[in-house]
């Protein structure tokens, strides 16, 4: 660290503590520590029934299929592309849960090229019932990018993997011990905008559209 | 940006005779509080969830020392870069000296009131660094070359019509050359011509809505996606954040998030929450290879140590400003710096000065409305109130209005001689005003007639009205 850094932060850590009247020394630690760790729920609460979830989706302009096996994503993909029109190469993530999939007869890749995304299949590892968000990790294989830069988005999900809160999911990914991943995205419907008199416009900047499919016994 | 608050009151004259500003800022207003009232009838204990939200940001600052220093380990183990800024001038110089370093030319940026608060934006240009606003309502501001005059609308004081004819101007230079009608082409628009511009800046810039200590994590809410898009592709990522932004845990932001977009635009939750936690991790695709964050005191330490300090709680969610007549009749730009409305009203004089701010505490009609609907109880009024005892005592304003306090100041503390008074002035008043009702002119109420009329006052005083009740009701 830089002196002028060090003297910024010393000089502005002084001004708080003479007004919160505190002390660097004073044995907060433990208290605070206390704190934080209290505030961590313990118990994950899954949902089994995924209907308020996929209302909250569809209100926020997301569209949403359930299928009853892993195959059937292709199946889905490659009905909405030909519904829609969408010609394009689609760049999938790769995802341990999903190891295996047989793309037969939808052009698709696996090589990254934010230059040229217009079409991606991304997995999340969790649902949030409370917001209809979607949990989405970042990963070599996952890179931040392909939730972004795409026309139209799909994004898989297991049944299984819907909690009620956000707090759920800070309890599921903290049970690895493992710092977070780089980035955590929450996603709730495609990208949108208000800034002109107010009116919704579906598609700002990230995606146009965005599929969901959730995946019963997987 | 400069300040122009000391000119308040020539600026409300030009507002309220604005008729452009004036359609624009009724549909808004109403749009953005029926959404609201809407989304937090469907949650079943608000007020609960705004008395935890106010607890939460009151633990953070009593003990702000510790999750700032909580928050530099975390950040920094996860190969993140922290800076702290004093001022706005420090924070400038931080951002200029690492765009330097990476030669960059072109900066993409996300919307940053606090990137507003230091006018990093002229910074970059005097540094021969091209600034480009991604947020669609930042971006028609800086078309426009004007300030935004709204915390989360930008440009609400833009109509539709004003937006076709900037494009028409300003996008001659990419091809663009048909005049658009629709808000969805003109959205579409911006979408092309910004996507080669993320793939291709060297330096993204964005704001934090919350910086978690226990993990070192920076967090966003967004609808749009250009945030991300500036957070992900550069090569470089920089924050700029107030340090109240920290709050100890990721089950706090989960709790102050339900508050945030509910009370900001109505939603139930943004498109978009997004939490980073330092640079690319190895073997990663894609995400900046260096990640900093900007910690601005800028007054805030301050502000903490005074008694305004309540106002630290702020999470920038504008509902003040939604709900504030004052805001709704003059607009943001009235209130000539970053932040308008209620908050503005005590942010502007804590950060710029009570000198610089002018009238700004004056500003408000005391009607407690931006009370009622802050997510963290912020007492509003009661701070603008204390503005003004301060600004009396240092003696700020005109000779005319310190003398008209201090005289109805005295006449107040007797009760016998006010009432005597007030009572003859009320009866002049119907006298004179029996015919018409109103008067479009009145002797020391100029300002108020210019731009509406004063009801002329019917029947005697709330006072002798109150007496009379009480004698009918309780003998």
């Amino acid at each position: 660290m830089d002196e002028q850094n060090k003297e910024s932060k010393r000089v502005i850590l002084q001004k708080i503590r003479s007004a919160t009247k505190s002390d660097e020394y004073s044995h907060k630690d433990n208290i605070l520590r206390s704190r934080m760790k209290k505030n961590k729920s313990t118990e994950i609460k899954y949902v089994s029934n995924l209907d308020v979830f996929i209302s909250k989706l569809e209100q926020a302009k997301a569209t949403v299929s359930v299928v009853s096996h892993k195959r059937d994503i292709i199946t889905e993909v490659h009905k909405y592309v030909s519904q829609h029109q969408i010609s394009s190469v689609i760049t999938v993530a790769q995802h341990t849960d999903f190891p295996s999939l047989d793309w037969e007869g939808v052009d698709t890749t696996t090589q990254y090229n934010p230059k040229a995304l217009s079409t991606s299949v991304t997995f999340a590892v969790m649902g949030i019932e409370e917001t209809g968000a979607l949990v989405m990790l970042s990963s070599p294989s996952s890179p931040t990018g392909m939730n972004f830069l795409p026309d139209h988005h799909f994004i898989v999900l297991d049944a299984d993997k819907v909690v009620k809160t956000m707090e759920d999911v800070w309890a599921q990914l903290s049970k690895s011990g493992e710092p977070l991943p780089r980035t955590i995205n929450l996603i709730t419907g495609p990208s949108r905008t208000a800034d002109i008199e107010y009116e919704i416009q579906i598609g700002a900047h990230g995606p146009k559209s965005l599929h969901v499919i959730i995946v019963k016994n997987h | 940006m400069q300040p122009h608050s000391k000119q308040f009151k020539s600026n409300v004259t030009k507002a309220l005779a604005d008729p452009e500003l004036q359609k624009s800022l009724f549909t808004v207003k109403k749009g953005l509080v029926e959404n609201r009232a809407k989304a937090i009838s469907l949650v079943s204990d608000f007020e609960l969830l705004r008395e935890k939200a106010k607890q939460i940001k009151q633990h953070t600052l009593s003990q702000l020392d510790y999750y700032l220093e909580e928050f530099e380990t975390n950040f920094t183990a996860q190969g993140g870069q922290l800076h702290w800024a004093k001022d706005a001038s420090e924070a400038q110089q931080i951002i200029v000296g690492i765009c330097h370093k990476h030669n960059a030319k072109t900066v993409v940026k996300g919307k940053s009131m606090a990137g507003e608060e230091i006018s990093i934006n002229e910074a970059l240009e005097a540094a021969g660094i091209e600034p480009i606003e991604t947020d669609l309502g930042e971006y028609i501001v800086q078309l426009a070359n004007e300030p935004p005059s709204h915390i989360i609308v930008p440009c609400v004081h833009k109509t539709r019509a004003q937006i076709i004819e900037l494009f028409a101007k300003h996008h001659k230079k990419y091809g663009y050359d048909k005049p658009l009608t629709e808000v969805e082409e003109l959205v579409l628009q911006v979408r092309e011509i910004m996507r080669s511009k993320f793939l291709n800046a060297d330096i993204g810039i964005t704001g934090a809505n919350f910086l978690v200590a226990e993990t070192g994590t920076s967090v966003i809410v967004t609808n749009e996606g250009n945030g991300d898009l500036c957070s992900t592709l550069p090569k470089v990522h920089i924050v700029t954040a107030g340090l109240e932004k920290i709050v100890p845990t990721l089950n706090d932001v989960s709790m102050l998030s339900r508050l945030l977009a509910r009370s900001a635009t109505g939603q139930e939750s943004t498109a978009y929450t997004t939490f980073a936690t330092g640079p690319q991790r190895s073997d990663d695709q894609d995400g900046p290879e260096e990640m900093h964050i900007v910690l601005i005191d800028n007054g805030r330490t301050d502000l903490l140590n005074s008694e305004l300090s309540e106002m630290l709680r702020c999470i920038r969610c504008g509902a003040c400003i939604n709900h504030c007549p004052v805001y709704g009749s003059v607009g943001g730009h009235a209130y000539g710096w970053v932040y308008p409305g209620p908050m503005g009203a005590v942010l502007t004089p804590a950060i710029i000065g009570l000198e610089e701010a002018g009238d700004l505490p004056n500003a408000c009609t005391l009607n407690g409305r931006c009370e009622t609907v802050c997510p963290v109880k912020i007492p509003l009024p009661k701070l603008l109130r204390l503005l003004r005892v301060r600004q009396f005592k240092e003696r700020k304003g005109s000779m005319i209005w310190r003398g008209g306090i201090q005289l109805w100041g005295k006449l107040a503390s007797y009760p016998v001689v006010y009432h005597f008074l007030v009572n003859i002035g009320i009866r002049l008043l119907s006298f004179l005003g029996a015919k018409k009702g109103r008067f479009n002119k009145l002797l020391l109420a100029r300002s108020w007639t210019q731009s509406r009329d004063f009801p002329s006052p019917q029947g005697s005083t709330f006072h002798s009205q109150w007496k009379k009740y009480k004698k009918d009701h309780h003998g």
